[in-house]
């Protein structure tokens, strides 16, 4: 087991070392005005260079390379060059992450438990109302672009509700809608797996025996049946709530929550190379990070996987 | 055996499935009487309706089927006019168990062999706790496990198949069934390993007192077990009586043609006779005696009018118009009359 | 029947019959054919056969009405300016007076054209590539790398960073999302084959020496057809979406050239007082991205065998 842990680990570690050179290379294509601030256009080409030069990017690549890794490894993340001019990157970060991961671990809670309640109430009354009505949510929420209900929640619901459509800080009723609108989305997901884990395991020999063995319906659904299904479902929670100090791209631009989508997409509209290059590493990274440590929750959960590295599992 | 009573009664039992607006009629009017302590084998090829024949006992129909006629009578209630799962449970499991054929896909694999047994202890005898435990352990011994108190922690996947069904049979006999019903119980499994489960479901038999049913299309396992037989074709009993009556006394051409089928009987250097044809679709109506077209020696009546059941001897009926005193003398083919003695022989 | 009985004397009745070797077969068998059961299967659902309808109706119409309309989306109304739905302007007018209408329908025509490129294209990168995956066993580890860097980052990041480097417009946008669209597909492709490849009947297939082109033919895209097409229809509304949330963003079309994303982004800031701006793309692109789901799902079922009476 531990054996399998660690060869788990130098995997997922030169999967980030792939991408890390990966997104090293795609930067050296960037314009280089995104190394500058707004006085970009008033330099000669001399300050330019010698700007330029200073932050190493006349090295040969492969120095750029063996410093690109070595800062870090330092933790030296560099600095901002166009939102917050010369402000370190970590300390930008340090404002930004705590705001969105609030709200994803929020959200993933609330979109957890509502998705698994629905999930296993389909799966329940499979074919009935509860089940139609179920599916009717998730159909709508996966085929419309989330933008177009996402107005929908700002527009209206706030005016139902008379609620803030905007973000503010110090006042929680703001916090609402984002929240709502952020989970609707993983509540239909979950759902969707829970229910289909669910009847997968349902159609199972094991489930037939547990019926012959005279056990009451709901407990074969709570004892066997949804805790097997469940087992699948370990493996991407630490994914989701690891990627929820990402943000979520359109919501925080649509409540203006000053978090790290919102600043991702400022980044990007303002060019600042530095910026969008810790970004996309850090939104990359976290997902293998969290497909890691899933393995390792499955390896613990799972007896069968135990024996699996030795081939003789089913 | 004749005075003995029947623990179980169907008569007329008639299973209907609906497919998307077809139905079909998988069990048509079958009547059999299952008596104390007895085991009876229900032979047939696949698809002929053994296994949902015997679901029908315990309520295990798939959703989309259903009993549409005929009565179960057991304990002095017709069960088949169960509807609800809560009056299922009183029955199933604690008077009628089932084993299943395929043990490596019976038992859950997320849980331990322990729980699996105790759940059903705990379930229908109330005992919880220590006790429970204590129970499923010394289950686990009464169906040969060696060290049992540690093979209590381990998971399904650590057992080889031959010991999951060991386990299955335990989780079915802990809670001293009237009646166990095994499914094809060693279908899955290796040969060598097939007399020791059917050793083993023998001694409990005995040492509990309960009446089998065996579900097989294998004749090998029927002559090694069955006090008596059913033979099923296409959802009908078309054959019942003891051992001795089908195997060397058997009546109808189906139960003809399934013996001489048996690879015991072939001859060296000829091919193995098998019955020619297919079971008929049974999404169509069918008219006269279904075995009709693949008999060899049907009669121009089985294609009109289904044959009634004809006594041979108290114990033994079947159902083929050959049977009729108006019908032309009709002997078995010579391979089965020569059964014995060839079964003798080896 | 019993007519029948009466004619016949009893030793008619009870005489032997011929054995009929042809007789003895057909009970069993039914005329099944692949094809006409999907077809059956999926004109009963009558639910789906009306989107599907509704969504070739909507597609037709949009071509049409884009062909058709009175003003060029570019077309400046000086005088009529946020106009609401009437008479002239079907769908109202913008702030800058271009008619909705002409707007609208080709936003609807320039999102399908990027939808359908896209799924086209990722559709048979995904089947070829799926195939090889699962068909090559030396090749699994190397994709499943590929994959598992890919599908760990959220699209919509990878998909800005693409427009971020490469110059903004359609070819961009197109690319971007053929790059990581297949994905999904190729994992599925890869696990059904995987599975059916090794399964007793391929093996039979092979040690009787049937060519692998006519495996493939007979015994794999069967299979493979329902998740193809359901993959096919699930990914052009997913497609739509991202490019929505792209344009959204601000980084999707340019402005001469407006899809529904950037129709609804545009809506959205006079949306309170002049409804006609959101509503009316809103609409459509929900039309769309639900029947094609939903068609999709229908299809998917009606064609898998198992589903088959």
């Amino acid at each position: 087991m531990l054996k399998y842990s660690i060869k788990r680990l130098l995997e997922s570690l030169v999967t980030v070392l792939i991408i890390v050179v990966a997104v090293f290379l795609l930067m050296r294509l960037m314009p280089v005005e995104g190394y500058f601030g707004d006085e970009y256009a008033k330099l000669t080409q001399e300050m330019i260079n010698r700007k330029l030069e200073s932050l190493g990017l006349f090295d040969p690549p492969l120095v750029q390379l063996g410093n690109f890794l070595g800062d870090i490894f330092t933790g030296n993340l560099g600095v901002s060059t166009r939102i917050q001019i010369d402000v370190p990157v970590t300390t930008i970060l340090a404002q930004k992450v705590p705001v969105s991961a609030a709200f994803g671990v929020v959200s993933t809670f609330i979109s957890l438990i509502l998705g698994i309640a629905l999930g296993v109430t389909q799966a329940r009354f499979k074919g009935k109302f509860m089940d139609s009505l179920g599916t009717g949510y998730i159909i709508i929420i996966n085929s419309v672009p989330p933008l177009v209900y996402y107005f929908f929640i700002q527009v209206f619901v706030s005016d139902w509700f008379n609620l803030p459509m905007r973000y503010d800080g110090d006042n929680p009723v703001s916090w609402i809608l984002p929240l709502i609108s952020m989970s609707l989305g993983s509540i239909a997901g979950n759902a969707l797996w829970v229910r289909r884990y669910m009847v997968d395991e349902l159609n199972k020999d094991y489930i037939k025996l547990a019926r012959a063995k005279g056990l009451p319906y709901k407990y074969i659904m709570y004892r066997h049946v949804l805790r097997n299904a469940f087992v699948p479902m370990v493996q991407y929670l630490p994914v989701s709530f690891l990627m929820t100090i990402g943000g979520s791209l359109l919501i925080e631009e649509l409540y203006a929550i000053p978090g790290m989508g919102n600043l991702l997409v400022q980044a990007v509209q303002k060019q600042d190379n530095n910026l969008v290059q810790v970004l996309i590493l850090i939104y990359s990274t976290v997902g293998i990070i969290g497909v890691f440590i899933g393995d390792l929750l499955m390896m613990v959960i799972d007896p069968r996987i135990k024996i699996g590295s030795k081939g003789g599992a089913r | 055996m004749e005075e003995r009573k029947p623990i179980l009664s169907a008569k007329d039992i008639e299973i209907t499935f609906s497919m998307r607006g077809r139905y079909l009629k998988a069990i048509r009017k079958c009547s059999l009487d299952l008596y104390e302590g007895e085991t009876l084998a229900i032979v047939g090829e696949s698809g002929s309706g053994k296994s949902v024949f015997t679901k029908s006992f315990i309520g295990m129909l798939d959703n989309n089927g259903s009993i549409t006629g005929g009565s179960i009578m057991f304990e002095g209630v017709d069960i088949a006019k169960y509807t609800k799962e809560s009056d299922w449970l009183k029955i199933r499991g604690k008077k009628i168990a089932m084993v299943f054929q395929d043990p490596m896909t019976s038992l859950n694999p997320l849980k331990t062999i322990g729980e699996q047994i105790r759940e059903v202890i705990e379930l229908h005898q109330g005992i919880k706790g220590e006790e429970s435990k204590k129970m499923a352990i010394e289950m686990l011994e009464k169906v040969g496990i060696t060290d049992p108190a540690n093979r209590y922690k381990q998971y399904p996947h650590e057992f080889s198949g031959g010991m999951r069904q060991r386990v299955v049979i335990a989780i079915a006999a802990a809670c001293f069934p009237k009646i166990l019903i095994c499914d094809e119980p060693t279908t899955a499994l290796d040969v060598t390993i097939q007399a020791q489960i059917l050793d083993l479901i023998r001694n409990l038999q005995k040492e509990m007192g309960m009446t089998v049913i065996y579900i097989t299309h294998d004749l090998g396992v029927v002559a090694n077990v069955a006090d008596r037989v059913a033979v099923m074709y296409a959802g009908e009993l078309v054959e019942v009586g003891t051992a001795e009556d089908i195997f060397y006394d058997a009546r109808h051409p189906y139960t003809w043609a399934l013996l001489s089928s048996l690879p015991q009987l072939g001859e060296k250097g000829q091919p193995l006779p098998t019955i020619e044809g297919t079971p008929p679709n049974l999404y169509n109506d069918i008219v006269g005696d279904a075995f009709a077209p693949r008999n060899k020696h049907a009669l121009r009546i089985d294609f009109i009018e289904n044959p009634p059941y004809f006594e041979v001897s108290p114990t033994h009926k079947a159902k083929t118009w050959l049977l009729d005193p108006r019908a032309p003398k009709c002997e078995a083919p010579k391979v089965i009359q020569q059964l014995r003695s060839k079964m003798k022989g080896r | 029947m019993d007519e029948k009985k009466v004619q016949l004397t009893d030793q008619e009745l009870f005489s032997f019959v011929e054995f009929d070797r042809r007789k003895s077969e057909d009970t069993g068998y039914s005329d099944y054919s692949y094809w006409r059961s999907v077809l059956r299967s999926f004109a009963k659902n009558k639910f789906a056969v009306t989107l599907l309808v509704i969504m070739v109706l909507l597609v037709v119409f949009a071509f049409f009405a884009n062909a058709t309309a009175r003003f060029g989306i570019e077309d400046l109304n000086r005088n009529d300016k946020l106009v609401s739905p009437n008479a002239t302007f079907w769908f109202g007018t913008d702030s800058i007076g271009r008619d909705m209408w002409a707007r609208t329908w080709y936003a609807t025509t320039i999102s399908l054209e990027i939808a359908s490129i896209v799924t086209f294209v990722c559709v048979i990168i995904g089947i070829v590539i799926g195939c090889i995956w699962g068909y090559v066993r030396a090749t699994d580890r190397f994709f499943t790398e590929v994959y598992n860097i890919i599908a760990n980052i959220p699209q919509t990041v990878y998909l800005i960073l693409l427009t971020y480097i490469m110059e903004p417009g359609m070819s961009t946008l197109i690319i971007s999302m053929c790059t990581t669209s297949w994905l999904a597909l190729a994992r599925n492709v890869r696990n059904l084959v995987f599975m059916i490849r090794d399964r007793e009947y391929n093996l039979a297939s092979r040690c009787l020496g049937t060519p692998l082109y006519r495996m493939i033919v007979k015994n794999l895209i069967p299979y493979l057809v329902s998740v193809i097409i359901l993959r096919m229809a699930l990914m052009i509304p997913q497609v739509i979406s991202l490019e929505v949330t792209l344009s959204y963003l601000g980084l999707g079309l340019p402005s001469t050239m407006p899809s529904l994303g950037a129709l609804l982004s545009q809506g959205r800031t006079k949306f309170q007082d002049y409804p006609h701006l959101l509503i009316f793309p809103a609409l459509i692109v929900s039309i769309i991205t639900i029947s094609f789901y939903l068609a999709g799902n229908a299809f998917s079922d009606a064609s898998d065998p198992r589903n088959h009476v």
